[in-house]
């Protein structure tokens, strides 16, 4: 069985940057209801145009509506549900029993279970089953004995974190940033305070002067999970990050759909192949999460929490003139004649040209650009497609 | 309103009744997290024998996450509690509530996950599975607890009111992974329960952390108290959970007593309340706060 491939998406560029990159389906969160507050969230009517894009792809949105309820967010929970319905999404990602049931009530929408649930068992999956769940998302706390165990028994659709942020505790029940900071983490307002600093004391005192303590974890990556888990039956394969860049979603995508595919044809490259794509994106350090068994030290974030990436982003293709030959985009990173770039389209293979003619704003003719968010543009050999990822070389 | 108090050892259960339990919550090998004592299987029949003795319901702890591999146990476990005359399971995990409800003894069971229920309208979902019980979320305002406890019918509603309550609870071993990567030459405490976490931004503010088999749970640095939040919530709600962990015998029975009406708060809050705080009970968190600025 092939498994969806399951994108984050921040707003809809990132939306059809994810598609056209190779995910089977995106899940974004609306303007209410949904964990990340601060992401750029969708309005109504960007969720129905982003259901119309997928949907011509022949691909999927999914909706979050994964908070916690308080009573305050029980009136206008129906209406909401209504709007969703309206706009045509494929399923509503819930984490509450009074969304999953007025969802059904409501509508024909199909419920997915949020990993805020923390699902481990398959008789917590047989539960909420009978409830009407369509598919779980499976707490990022197991291991590939455990996933595999648990999809042997039970028929409900399976779906599995393969890569971005970890939560430091069991998700959903985390109120770390309640506490320190008045912030809801499961109504979308989580500071992130297990990344904070902290130090371990004892009654009579520090143990250390430095604030090293990690509770933050390191971000997860599967690459050489992948084809096990599909080999487990697992119905969908999801890469966290609603506020990651275009750049991340890209990357990340493109290199978990060729393994996919690769593996599914029996093609399957080196491991340095997939390596390579990843660190195109701006990823945080990573390891494998649980999925090999307890976690250790090499799991937790001591320290710096940044890998760089190898080449820095320069933006993204919005349009291609053939007359002129110039691909135009939004400046990220400083380029200078006689750099070289790698062009990324959306579902063909990467290739790199030297940059002989640089055009700024204005349309005149410059030897460097550094000034970032403007539009520029550059002298391209071949025709590139718009969301043609443009990455410089260094 | 039963007030539910945690019994460390078979000779408390007297005292702690004196002192003002109607109910006692045991840990149990196996399925209770952070517990400062747990008792084995035989221990756990004397403890009930003794408890019916003295007409106290006797609540099962099962508060650690549950994995595939510790089902087939834990269905063998609530079997055997369930015969030998425990009053209910008080399951963290839905894992074990659903396990609970494929054995028949849904009517045993109070879900209390800590967060989730959340609104008024948990009770009602849990209700149509045949529980007994829900405990309400420790992170939500006393106007939305009493909204919740008010409003249900055909379920009990219970409360976490009163102790030092987990932040959260993370299957990673923290300090294990920390002595790891400091290495072999620094030098550990002795006593595990006497580790706590500073932030730098909140020096002096010092959070409990324990690790044990199920992972790290991290703890608010200061302790819940409800005096007089309980009065108020005493016609609504059935069982009123008095949390043991971090506190010495004298005071954990002088909390007991205020709940029962047989000591004053504030001769309690003289003497102990620097170390402790309303919680949420009036403080409504939100998206953002102004201010922070992390």
């Amino acid at each position: 069985m092939k498994p969806e491939l399951l994108a984050p998406a921040g707003d809809l560029e990132r939306l059809k940057i994810a598609l056209l990159f190779g995910a089977d389906a995106v899940y974004v969160g609306g303007p209410e209801y949904s964990l990340r507050a601060r992401a750029s969230n969708f309005t109504i009517d960007d969720i129905a145009e982003g259901v119309a894009f997928a949907h011509r792809l022949g691909k999927k949105l999914y909706a979050t509506v994964n908070i916690i309820l308080t009573n305050d967010d029980l009136p206008g929970l129906d209406g909401y549900l209504l709007a969703l319905c309206r706009a045509g999404v494929d399923a509503i990602i819930a984490s509450a029993p009074v969304v999953l049931d007025r969802a059904r009530a409501l509508t024909q929408i199909p419920v997915h279970l949020s990993t805020q649930q923390s699902v481990t068992t398959s008789a917590a999956a047989a539960f909420w089953q009978n409830a009407g769940i369509e598919r779980i998302v499976l707490a990022r706390e197991l291991s590939l004995a455990e996933i595999r165990s648990l999809a042997a028994h039970t028929d409900v659709e399976l779906e599995v974190f393969i890569h971005g942020g970890m939560c430091a505790s069991y998700s959903g029940r985390c109120t770390i940033s309640n506490y320190l900071a008045d912030r809801d983490a499961n109504r979308g307002g989580c500071a992130h305070s297990c990344r904070w600093n902290y130090r371990l004391v004892t009654k009579n005192g520090p143990l250390t002067d430095e604030y090293d303590f990690a509770l933050g974890a390191k971000d997860l990556e599967t690459l050489t999970f992948i084809p096990a888990l599909i080999d487990a039956g697992i119905t969908a394969f999801k890469i966290e990050g609603r506020m990651k860049s275009a750049n991340y979603v890209a990357a990340t995508v493109a290199c978990y759909r060729l393994l996919i595919d690769d593996h599914l044809a029996g093609t399957l490259r080196p491991w340095d192949v997939y390596r390579e794509l990843l660190a195109k994106a701006e990823n945080r350090v990573a390891a494998d999460g649980f999925l090999a068994g307890p976690t250790s030290a090499r799991h937790q974030l001591y320290g710096s929490g940044m890998n760089l990436p190898r080449q820095d982003f320069l933006g993204y293709v919005t349009a291609y003139d053939p007359g002129t030959g110039q691909a135009s985009f939004e400046l990220k990173n400083a380029l200078i004649i006689g750099d070289v770039v790698e062009a990324s389209p959306p579902g063909e293979a990467a290739f790199v040209f030297p940059v002989a003619e640089l055009f700024a704003a204005d349309g005149t003719r410059v030897d460097f650009l550094k000034k970032p968010m403007e539009n520029v543009a550059v002298s391209v050999p071949r025709f590139l497609a718009p969301y043609t990822m443009l990455r410089k070389v260094i | 309103m039963r007030i539910v108090a945690t019994l460390d050892r078979i000779d408390e259960l007297a005292r702690l009744q004196t002192a003002g339990a109607d109910a006692l919550m045991v840990s149990v090998i196996g399925f209770s997290a952070a517990a400062r004592t747990v008792f084995l299987p035989a221990e756990l029949t004397d403890v009930l024998a003794a408890a019916t003795e003295r007409d106290m319901p006797v609540y099962i702890d099962i508060s650690s996450p549950i994995h595939e591999a510790m089902l087939p146990d834990l269905e063998c476990q609530m079997i055997r509690w369930a015969n030998a005359g425990a009053e209910a399971f008080v399951c963290s995990d839905l894992s074990a509530v659903a396990v609970a409800i494929r054995l028949g003894l849904a009517d045993q069971t109070i879900y209390q996950p800590g967060t989730f229920n959340a609104n008024l309208y948990a009770p009602w979902f849990y209700k149509r599975q045949g529980l007994r019980g829900i405990t309400v979320s420790r992170e939500i305002t006393l106007e939305d607890v009493v909204a919740i406890a008010v409003n249900h019918e055909g379920i009990e509603i219970s409360f976490i009111g009163h102790g030092h309550l987990p932040m959260f609870h993370s299957r990673r071993r923290f300090l294990s992974d920390y002595r790891e990567y400091r290495g072999a030459d620094f030098v550990w405490p002795s006593g595990s329960m006497d580790l706590f976490l500073e932030e730098r931004e909140r020096p002096g503010r010092r959070f409990p952390i324990v690790e044990d088999a199920t992972g790290t749970l991290l703890f608010r640095d200061r302790r819940l108290q409800s005096f007089d939040e309980a009065a108020i919530l005493a016609p609504y709600i059935a069982d009123f959970f008095v949390s043991r962990r971090f506190i010495a015998d004298d005071e954990y029975d002088a909390a007991l007593g205020v709940y029962a009406g047989r000591g004053e708060a504030k001769t309690f809050l003289d003497r102990y309340g620097a170390s402790y705080d309303s919680g949420f009970h009036y403080r409504k968190t939100g998206l953002s706060k102004e201010g922070d600025g992390r």
